[in-house]
């Protein structure tokens, strides 16, 4: 099959094209940089195999995702290039278009966004934009799908016909220094391709910048043909960047916005009124599910040996059932996150925290990834590689781990649930705040003590705002409640299964109904010299904390299912020592997931040795402390609640 | 007058006359279009006078202070 790939600057909507020709789920979000791995699909009406990269401002990359999208195109040759370009930012765009031009690959040039750049006054004349750039121009809307029949056309010509590689600078001043550097036994491509490479290394005279602003003359000369501009009002970006980027309210509001969130999500009494949040509101619908369905299964599994219900009732329900019910809390997190990110405000908090964490060794930009690390860490991992410093990737996949992701999230809504009812939301944030402040120290010490180096660049586009379209919404939902499912039907149901026998197993392999003699306790009382001065690993059910905390390591919401397993969860904690588990449990080392794509990004034993012990260390000695404290002072605040 | 981009304040039209950088960071922004010549708009400072924001060439571009100041310019009466 012909491959076709999609290229473009980042966030022009290669990514949406994509979904809407091969029907697939690819993440989609208004922030330069989402795709960070390159996505093959089958678009079946125009015959090809679609390949979508990362998006590129120039062929010569320098962050690891944009080289694998150079890569393929250099290296890999796909039969056909498609240029996605964002109709708004035309000049620019060109700029990637006359590198593209110096390929043998036939090119076909895809303008989305046509309607937002009419909105704005930028009308494009398609038909002379083609002919000046001699190669095929479509109109597209990758959102609703729009013109694809005319984009297949467009490619089956440029395939057919072929394309020799040229070059847009041949009328500038600067040919007569490339023209000789054009090896002739090479094909007219790569000996253009090396000259070019060849003049951008060279030290004393400064030809990248000669050949960029050629470039860019030409992109400019292009556009003055092709765009009638008409003046027009603000544009409601402006508007509201007044004010969300207001010199001293801006900070403000990004806090109150995440504290507004959390507190959707999380506080048993929404606004002071006794009824319950959207968030807790939907946990409390899926608990009340799981234990009718529970009911309904027992009670047609009458007949079955008393073994089998017990295990069905506490291992599968009390085990994966539990994990299950926290499914539309998390997702209602998410939806406005996701919310934001779509909308392009988080562009504007990265703008916004640009300082502060310039202070920790990493940019702004390192926003996202950290930001996707409440999510999830793995694709958080993954996403650090956008940043520009090996330096601040390395320190941000570190701190990753201390942002509290999605899966973590259960144990706090049991824990809070149990303990503190009222005061849910709050005690929440504080976790996550606390986490951060972790990540933030450790930020702080790597990037004095360890790394050496420059400060970390921040250069980024700042999208314009849209209103987040419903259907993605629901889509990276789905994406997100899907995996949390397979998760479910796995790992978590494997690991419900491990523990529920091991807890109804004594050494000798017979079935037990007393789970204190089972191998798990005796397991966890052998850990439980660790966890008694952090407050919950002693007494006599001790045990269950840690061997919850152990089954962490499969997946984090394993935690929750252990402790629906073993049962006993309401007389397990006080309320101190409750809060120094959930420390723990939000700081240690993160699931074997998490830890595997650590290991992958960062490929040094050394690096993951010393990670593992960072955050083991920090999770023992924040909670050790936190409990000492806590109990020093004697916990009246918390008796209060 | 010559001066540099950190210096630009909210409002002001600028030229840029050269950059001054090593040479990733200079890759970067001249893929981005800042090349010499290049006319700039300061839109806003973020809190702290922190990152800048400037429209060049039609779109909105953020840049840390350490970046913002390794571009040379020259102020645009209007």
């Amino acid at each position: 099959m012909t491959t076709l790939g999609l290229v473009g600057n980042p966030n022009c909507g290669k990514s949406a094209l994509f979904n809407s020709l091969t029907g697939s789920n690819a993440r989609v979000g208004n922030w330069p940089g989402v795709t960070v791995e390159r996505k093959e699909g089958i678009w079946e009406k125009g015959g090809f195999l679609c390949v979508d990269l990362p998006g590129v401002y120039s062929l010569s990359p320098y962050t690891p995702e944009e080289q694998a999208a150079v890569q393929f195109i250099l290296e890999e040759k796909p039969d056909l290039l498609l240029q996605v370009i964002d109709s708004t930012v035309l000049e620019r765009s060109l700029f990637l278009t006359t590198q593209l031009l110096e390929l043998d690959i036939p090119l076909v040039v895809a303008l989305n966004m046509v309607d937002i750049a009419e909105t704005q006054g930028v009308f494009i004349e398609v038909a002379r934009l083609s002919e000046l750039l001699e190669v095929p121009v479509a109109e597209i809307s990758a959102i609703t799908g729009g013109g694809q029949m005319e984009l297949a056309k467009c490619l089956h010509t440029a395939l057919e016909k072929g394309r020799k590689g040229k070059t847009v600078l041949h009328k500038d001043k600067l040919w007569r220094r490339i023209q000789p550097l054009v090896q002739p036994n090479l094909s007219q491509t790569q000996g253009l391709f090396r000259a070019m490479r060849w003049m951008e290394r060279q030290e004393r005279v400064d030809w990248e910048g000669e050949i960029a602003a050629a470039r860019y003359d030409f992109s400019v000369s292009c556009c003055h043909e092709v765009i009638t501009e008409k003046l027009t009002q603000n544009t409601p970006t402006q508007k509201l960047d007044k004010v969300f980027l207001h010199p001293f309210l801006g900070i403000p509001i990004f806090f109150s916005c995440m504290a507004l969130i959390f507190y959707m999500t999380f506080s048993a009494s929404f606004l002071g009124t006794g009824i319950p949040s959207p968030g807790v509101f939907l946990r409390q619908g899926a608990e009340y599910g799981i234990e009718l369905l529970r009911d309904v299964v027992i009670r047609f599994f009458l007949q079955m040996p008393y073994w089998w219900r017990a295990f069905l009732s506490d291992g599968i329900f009390g085990g994966m059932g539990k994990a299950v019910s926290f499914l539309p809390q998390i997702l209602c997190l998410f939806f406005w996150l996701t919310f934001l990110e779509d909308s392009g405000y988080m562009a504007r908090a990265a703008f916004l925290l640009d300082k502060p964490m310039r202070r920790l060794g990493i940019s702004g930009r390192a926003f996202l990834p950290l930001l996707t690390g409440f999510g999830c860490s793995v694709p958080a991992m993954m996403c650090a590689r956008t940043l520009e410093w090996e330096k601040s990737r390395r320190i941000t996949r570190l701190i990753i781990p201390f942002f509290s992701c999605g899966a973590k999230l259960p144990l706090y809504a049991l824990l809070v649930g149990l303990l503190f009812p009222e005061h849910g939301g709050i005690i929440i944030f504080c976790l996550y705040g606390g986490g951060i402040l972790i990540g933030v120290f450790w930020a702080f010490l790597l990037h004095k003590r360890l790394y050496h180096g420059e400060e970390a660049p921040f250069i980024m586009e700042m999208p314009p705002y849209h209103l987040p379209r419903l259907n993605n919404l629901m889509r990276t939902l789905s994406v997100r409640a899907g995996e949390y499912l397979a998760k479910a039907a796995t790992v978590i149901l494997g690991a419900s299964i491990i523990i529920w026998l091991a807890s109804h197993l004594t050494l000798d392999l017979h079935m037990t109904k007393n789970s204190s003699i089972s191998i798990l306790a005796m397991l966890g009382r052998g850990m439980q010299p660790v966890f008694i001065p952090l407050g919950f690993g002693g007494g006599e059910d001790g045990w269950k904390a840690s061997a919850a905390i152990l089954s962490g390591f499969a997946a984090k919401e394993a935690v929750v299912s252990a402790l629906g397993v073993l049962g006993g969860e309401v007389n397990l904690f006080t309320p101190l020592s409750g809060i120094s588990f959930m420390v723990f449990h939000l700081l240690s080392i993160p699931c074997m997931a998490a830890v595997s794509a650590y290991w992958f990004e960062e490929k040094k034993k050394r690096n993951l040795f010393f990670a593992l012990c960072v955050w083991l260390l920090t999770a023992w000695i924040t909670s050790f402390l936190v409990y000492q404290i806590g109990s020093l002072i004697g916990f009246a605040f918390f008796d209060i609640l | 007058m010559q001066t540099r981009l950190n210096f630009l304040e909210k409002g002001e039209w600028g030229r840029v006359i050269k950059i001054a950088c090593g040479k990733e960071v200079y890759r970067r922004l001249l893929e981005l279009g800042v090349t010499p010549n290049t006319l700039l708009y300061c839109i806003r400072w973020a809190p702290m006078h922190g990152a800048v924001e400037v429209k060049i060439r039609g779109f909105c571009l953020a840049l840390g202070y350490n970046e913002a100041a390794f571009i040379v310019i020259e102020k645009e009466g209007d």
